[in-house]
């Protein structure tokens, strides 16, 4: 697919980043989190601040070089992709809002510079059962957040009922950790916020406009992006590895049932990368459609990388299986798909559509 | 035709149900998910209850199918400590039976079944390790093996090696199978780590360097293990089949609850059709997977085993498994993937590799439908 030259510069510049910096530390990356070096690479090449206007700091990408990078990236470690997408897509985005406010300009300062990272409180919103959720209590704000990525972040964002923004400093403590399926390289647990007013800013508000989902909303590109990076980093190794691998004397790729699933995968993704950078800065409903898509392609894609790599992919050493756990990562983290589905319904059958 | 299980059955199933709802519990599944650690004290408890019994086959087949869908990597170290000991029951001498045979069935000793090396794969006749006869009519087996299952634990295996350079287009002639003590010389063993699921259960690399196999270890006759090992794959692939059914039900077992708890907290998610269709759809494929899987099972144990009814069980069983645990994650996705419904999907996957790849089941099928039709 032909792309632009700032695209084309930002794709060159990501796959030297993924090959040089990323691929060596992907076992690291698995077991103990990104390393904060890693981390600091990817600030000074402002990929941390991919979004950010240059004046605060940012490369000031536009959508499809922004998409490029998370692709690239993703193809080759998911998490290094998702931890980047968090701090573009649903920290800056959302500070940007608020230009004008010192915090919030402040805060993205530090995001893109990497002196300090932000995370969004944004859990509630992917739970079938809505319960828990920060509430306002004689001025301190107090309650208990679920599915919390990066909880190690310097900063929080959540949401005040007038649709302000709240930029929340302290007050927060780890509770449950989870299982981990995949992204391991981001942190996730539970926790419990009693942050009194000293800790926390209210930006903006006693207007609306600003919530949590609809910055989850308008980062479906971003992880539309991210999932077509998984997709292709299992389908290139599967395609590698048919071409390599023999079996009852022939490589993998002469026998017609793998060569036709691993033509027809390809198939699928290059269109619907066309779809993708087609629509980039379309409307919310091609962007939300992008997202299903390519969420539910990449656990297809890095299924069936699997299953052509047999025992081997079984085994972390192949690079094949971290794909496997984080495409299904990504789908449960990128927003509830049981709503996703209802609001695409909306948008393309009419309001009330998905219902019963 | 009745599509009843007979008493004792039931009751093997429901006994086995209760010891994986007791032992398999929460923080044992994780801790030996997390550690890679096969759990010996729970493969000894389910010894001594009678689980392990070569001659009750619908007993064990039950236990299995229980007992993954509770906890499958537990649930499977808890039933595998005799792999492979069908072939010593079918094709073994008296000496091998007694010297073998007995210790494990009396849950003193473990067994593994080494077929598989790193250039093969579903390839059996592809294998590289081999055999070469000493004066003294022993044999010094050189080699390796991948992928074994209670590689670094078992006391002995069942392991095929090429004996002789195959003829011209008859590459399965020349595999002769003989049985390798761990203890003995040259035999190292290494744990392989890192896998995706089925965490608990022990994986190893093998290595065999001059380990010397006196005479009395080859079993039945040289040359001839290629159909030893297809016959032992009958058996084998109706109990991954079980496994498989296992992980299905237990994640169906799992959104079943969790609606009840979706519905009990006012969520819409919970009766919407959406969910309707998705619980039919899973519980339906199961109900066709457990009606292959015991179809095969009952020529199987009637000793007249029918290698498609077998390969369309496991096939079908395995990609049951996948598509439960994919379909019913993707629709508790965080409430999901924050549970143990994660692991059910990364120990779903090799139910699809082991024993023969679907892709092989399906060849397997095919062929011999083709057979049959051609009349021979």
């Amino acid at each position: 697919m032909r792309m632009d030259e700032e695209t084309e510069l930002v794709l060159n510049f990501a796959r030297e980043f993924a090959e040089k910096d990323v691929a060596p530390a992907a076992a690291l990356i698995e077991e103990s989190g990104i390393p904060g070096e890693l981390l600091a690479k990817a600030a000074e090449r402002g990929y941390l601040g991919a979004v950010a206007p240059e004046d605060l700091g940012g490369a000031s990408l536009g959508p499809a070089p922004y998409m490029a990078l998370l692709e690239t990236l993703a193809s080759s470690s998911p998490s290094v992709a998702f931890y980047i997408m968090l701090q573009n897509s649903l920290v800056i985005s959302p500070l940007l809002g608020f230009r004008g406010s010192e915090e919030a300009e402040a805060a993205v300062r530090s995001v893109a510079d990497g002196t300090g990272s932000g995370t969004l409180l944004f859990g509630e919103l992917l739970s079938n059962a809505r319960a828990g959720g920060l509430k306002l209590a004689g001025g301190h704000l107090v309650g208990s957040c679920r599915y919390v990525v990066h909880p190690s972040a310097a900063f929080f964002i959540s949401e005040s009922q007038d649709g302000g923004l709240l930029l929340v400093r302290g007050g927060g403590s780890r509770k449950d950790s989870y299982p981990r399926l995949g992204m391991r390289g981001v942190g996730f647990c539970s926790m419990e916020f009693e942050t009194p007013p000293a800790h926390y800013t209210r930006i903006g508000g006693r207007k609306g406009g600003w919530s949590i989902a609809s910055t989850l909303n308008s980062a479906s590109r971003a992880i539309a992006a991210t999932a077509l990076g998984i997709a292709e980093g299992a389908l290139s190794r599967a395609v590698r590895y048919a071409a390599e691998r023999k079996t009852f004397g022939s490589e993998l790729r002469k026998y017609q049932p793998v060569a036709h699933a691993l033509s027809m995968m390809q198939a699928e993704l290059e269109s619907m990368k066309a779809y993708l950078y087609g629509s980039a800065a379309g409307d919310a409903r091609e962007g939300l459609a992008a997202k299903l898509l390519l969420t539910d392609a990449a656990v297809r894609a890095s299924r069936l990388s699997m299953q052509v790599h047999g025992g081997n992919g079984y085994f972390s050493d192949y690079g094949v299986e971290k794909y496997y756990r984080d495409a299904m990562a990504l789908e449960a983290l990128g927003g509830n798909r049981n709503d996703d589905l209802k609001l695409l319904s909306g948008l393309m059958l009419g309001e009330g559509s998905a219902s019963i | 035709m009745d599509f009843d299980l007979p008493e004792d059955v039931v009751a093997m199933k429901k006994k086995a149900a209760e010891f994986a709802a007791r032992e398999f519990t929460a923080a044992a599944a994780a801790e030996h998910d997390e550690g890679e650690k096969y759990p010996d004290e729970i493969r000894r408890k389910a010894f001594r209850e009678g689980f392990l019994d070569m001659g009750n086959p619908w007993g064990m087949l039950v236990a299995m199918e229980e007992f993954c869908r509770v906890d499958p990597g537990l649930g499977l170290s808890a039933i595998v400590p005799a792999f492979g000991s069908e072939i010593l029951m079918l094709f073994g001498s008296d000496f091998q039976k007694k010297k073998y045979l007995e210790p494990v069935m009396h849950g003193e000793k473990m067994s593994g079944f080494a077929v598989t090396d790193s250039g093969a794969g579903s390839d059996v006749a592809g294998i590289s390790a081999a055999l070469t006869r000493n004066e003294d009519g022993s044999y010094l087996l050189n080699g390796q093996k991948i992928f074994i299952t209670n590689g670094g634990i078992a006391d002995h295996f069942y392991l095929l090696a090429r004996s002789s350079p195959p003829p011209p287009e008859k590459r399965h002639r020349g595999l002769t199978m003989v049985v390798v003590e761990s203890a003995m010389e040259g035999f190292r063993a290494t744990q392989l780590k890192g896998k995706l699921g089925m965490r608990a259960t022990n994986t190893a690399e093998l290595t065999f360097s001059n380990v010397r196999i006196p005479a009395e270890n080859v079993i039945g006759e040289e040359g001839k293990a290629f159909y030893y090992v297809m016959t032992f794959f009958n058996i084998s692939r109706i109990y991954v089949a079980a496994q498989a059914l296992g992980i299905a039900q237990g994640a169906l077992d799992r959104l079943t609850s969790y609606l009840a708890a979706l519905r009990a907290s006012g969520s819409a998610a919970a009766d919407g059709e959406a969910a309707q269709f998705l619980v039919a759809e899973v519980a339906s494929r199961i109900d066709a997977a457990r009606l292959l899987t015991y179809r095969a099972a009952s020529y199987l144990f009637k000793f007249t085993p029918d290698p498609v009814a077998t390969s369309m069980a496991k096939y079908y069983a395995a990609e049951t498994a996948t598509y439960a645990v994919t379909r019913i994650l993707e629709f508790m996705g965080a409430d999901g993937v924050t549970t143990d419904m994660e692991r059910f999907y990364r120990d779903a996957k090799i139910m699809e590799i082991w024993e023969g790849t679907s892709e092989v089941e399906k060849l397997i099928v095919a062929r011999m439908l083709k057979e049959k039709g051609e009349g021979k």
